[in-house]
């Protein structure tokens, strides 16, 4: 009766190491990222600087919609209101997400609408990838 | 007497083995939201400086034309260049003139990649005088 027992009880030990290397791993080589609502497929660079975090996003579609967003959690707001908020905080830096594979005149564009509102830094967001 | 021993020690055993389901049960789920929630690529940025010499490309001084085609075949000063050769050709030209100017004429469909890609081929050759423009 014992040894039945003893058969029909499953060791767990191994399977909870295992589940807290593994835990261990995506809490130490992973970092907690943001759930991005825009979907954007952002370009690729080759070199490494800090993230840094502009107060305000413009973000770029492929098909050239553009949305805002900020800090003030004032998201999805479509192309014809960004000038007019751009106007009204006069933000010194901006953030920049555009998508890889948008025409480059919808960059250029914003390059030089940003431009001309006195913008003097732009941040193109990117993702690392090493050569 | 042997019987109440006997007992005594079963008792024992039950109280020693500790349930650890509950314990699994929460590592599951910690495990799996640091699985969905974490992310391995890394953010990297560019920065752009705007404003940067446009009178210089204005009156025409020191100005290194670089053209991006849609295809994405890449010229510097006429000539057709390959990307990976484009950093070793600027320091070239800033050897020359440190002062020089690098004016990226890009096709209006050619990708955003690509001018990233250019623009950092450019930058990694030491300079940080970019102009783009459409064409």
């Amino acid at each position: 009766m014992a040894i039945k027992k003893k058969i029909k009880q499953i060791n767990l030990i191994p399977l909870i190491n295992i589940i807290f290397l593994m835990l261990i791993f995506f809490m130490l080589a992973g970092t907690i990222t943001k759930v991005d609502p825009y979907k954007i497929n952002i370009p690729e660079s080759i070199i490494k600087n800090d993230p840094s975090t502009p107060f305000l996003t413009l973000i770029i579609k492929k098909n050239g919609d553009i949305f805002i967003d900020s800090k003030n959690k004032e998201k999805k707001l479509r192309n014809e209101f960004y000038l007019e908020i751009l106007k009204k905080r006069k933000p010194k830096e901006i953030a920049l997400k555009i998508d890889a594979d948008a025409p480059s005149e919808y960059f250029i564009n914003i390059l030089k609408i940003l431009e001309n509102e006195n913008i003097k830094k732009v941040v193109i967001e990117t993702n690392y990838k090493k050569k | 007497m042997k019987n109440n021993n006997f007992f005594y020690e079963e008792e024992k055993k039950e109280l020693i083995s500790i349930n650890i389901t509950p314990l699994i049960d929460i590592v599951f789920l910690l495990l799996v939201f640091f699985m969905l929630a974490t992310s391995f690529i890394q953010k990297s940025t560019i920065e752009v400086n705007l404003n940067s010499g446009k009178s210089q490309i204005a009156e025409k001084k020191n100005v290194v034309t670089i053209i991006l085609k849609k295809n994405g075949d890449i010229s510097l000063n006429s000539k057709l260049i390959e990307l990976s050769s484009i950093k070793k050709e600027i320091k070239n030209k800033l050897n020359q003139n440190a002062a020089y100017i690098f004016l990226i004429k890009c096709h209006k469909k050619v990708e955003v990649q690509k001018i990233i890609r250019l623009i950092e081929e450019v930058r990694m050759a030491g300079t940080d005088k970019i102009q783009l423009i459409n064409f």
